[in-house]
């Protein structure tokens, strides 16, 4: 008389229990200090976050306003006319939000307001508030851009702008 | 020491470590080449420029620091600083060592707190004997004027600096907007 046995259930193999895992500190510090060490690299030397402060660029930008340049911009393409740079001011940790508007060998005037590259008006839809400024007529130097602000409705002494060396170009706004 | 037990070739690379870092303090912060005397000489200017005198500057205190600073400078000098600011332009000339002197006197009170910082400071020797040097920086300064306005200002700075008497002096100095019209 054979007995038959009656087959336990098989646990599931995959239901075990583990001891918890230590935490290997040694790594975790390793990581953190990676991340960090990339991070500030890659806000020094590639996408610097930059807090905006004064009301040249306005309505583009307003002031307290935030954003990141992207610094090798400037080492792949070059500047175009219109587009919105970041400037070195002095040193590495104060820069000019502009407007590049004219290259070297090229003339600017402003009459009444409206700006005059070799001659003819340019036409600005990013201008929204009209101003009297008046430059007579000069060359941009080689070496030089010329650059402004959006905002013409301060008095012409009080805004920051004109010719500009070419290698204060520091990068470009990401947005 | 308790607790510690180095294996011969970790003491070995933890000296070459301690070596090293005292190289590159010793490269970075007390190498005396000529460079590094004339953008010390620079900085030792600017430090004093920031200095407050203290009172209304019409005193002795506010004059012996006007007579230190004009030992900043070679009997004749020539200086230019010019800019615009709060729609004012203004430019400062001396050329002499006595019109800096009487210059800084009377408009430094004017500031009752500056910060200067300077960068990319650049410095080429104009001849062999190295007594000569053309210096070009970018300059940053922040203050408060008398009135309590707050000023930030960015400056091309280039001067020339001699080795006269013992001391790295400025020949020449010019201030210049980074971004102008002109």
């Amino acid at each position: 008389m054979t007995e038959k046995k009656e087959e336990a259930p098989q646990e599931e193999s995959s239901t075990f229990v583990r001891p918890p895992k230590k935490r290997d500190w040694r790594t975790v510090c390793i990581r953190l200090g990676v991340i960090a060490g990339a991070t500030v690299l890659i806000c020094l030397f590639v996408l610097r976050p930059m807090v905006i402060n004064g009301e040249s660029m306005m309505p583009t930008y307003s002031s307290r306003g935030f954003t990141f340049a992207f610094l090798p911009y400037f080492k792949i393409y070059a500047p175009q006319r219109h587009q919105i740079v970041i400037l070195k001011h002095a040193g590495f940790n104060t820069f000019l939000l502009k407007r590049v508007l004219a290259f070297p060998g090229e003339t600017v005037e402003i009459r009444s307001g409206v700006l005059y590259v070799n001659g003819k008006p340019l036409d600005e839809p990013y201008v929204k508030n009209g101003c009297n400024w008046n430059m007579s007529v000069r060359e941009v130097p080689a070496g030089k851009i010329f650059v402004l602000g959006d905002n013409r409705s301060m008095p012409m002494k009080e805004h920051m702008g004109g010719m500009i060396d070419h290698s204060r170009l520091a990068g470009v706004p990401i947005w | 020491m308790a607790g510690l037990h180095l294996t011969k070739q970790k003491w070995f690379a933890l000296v070459a470590v301690i070596l090293a870092t005292a190289a590159a303090v010793w490269f970075f912060y007390f190498r005396t080449d000529d460079t590094t005397v004339v953008k010390k000489r620079l900085r030792e200017a600017v430090e004093f420029a920031e200095k407050q005198p203290k009172g209304s500057g019409f005193n002795l205190q506010g004059a012996g620091m006007a007579h230190a600073l004009g030992d900043f400078f070679t009997a004749e000098t020539d200086i230019s600083i010019s800019g615009e600011s709060r729609g004012q332009t203004y430019t400062l000339s001396a050329e002499t060592r006595a019109q800096v002197i009487s210059s800084y006197f009377v408009l430094r009170p004017l500031i009752t707190s500056l910060s200067v910082s300077l960068a990319e400071i650049e410095v080429n020797f104009l001849n062999d004997a190295r007594d000569t040097a053309s210096v070009k920086c970018s300059a940053m300064a922040t203050g408060t004027t008398q009135n309590g306005d707050f000023f930030r200002e960015g400056r091309l700075i280039s001067a020339e600096m001699v080795h006269d008497d013992g001391e790295w002096r400025f020949r020449s100095l010019r201030a210049d907007p980074v971004v102008s019209f002109d």
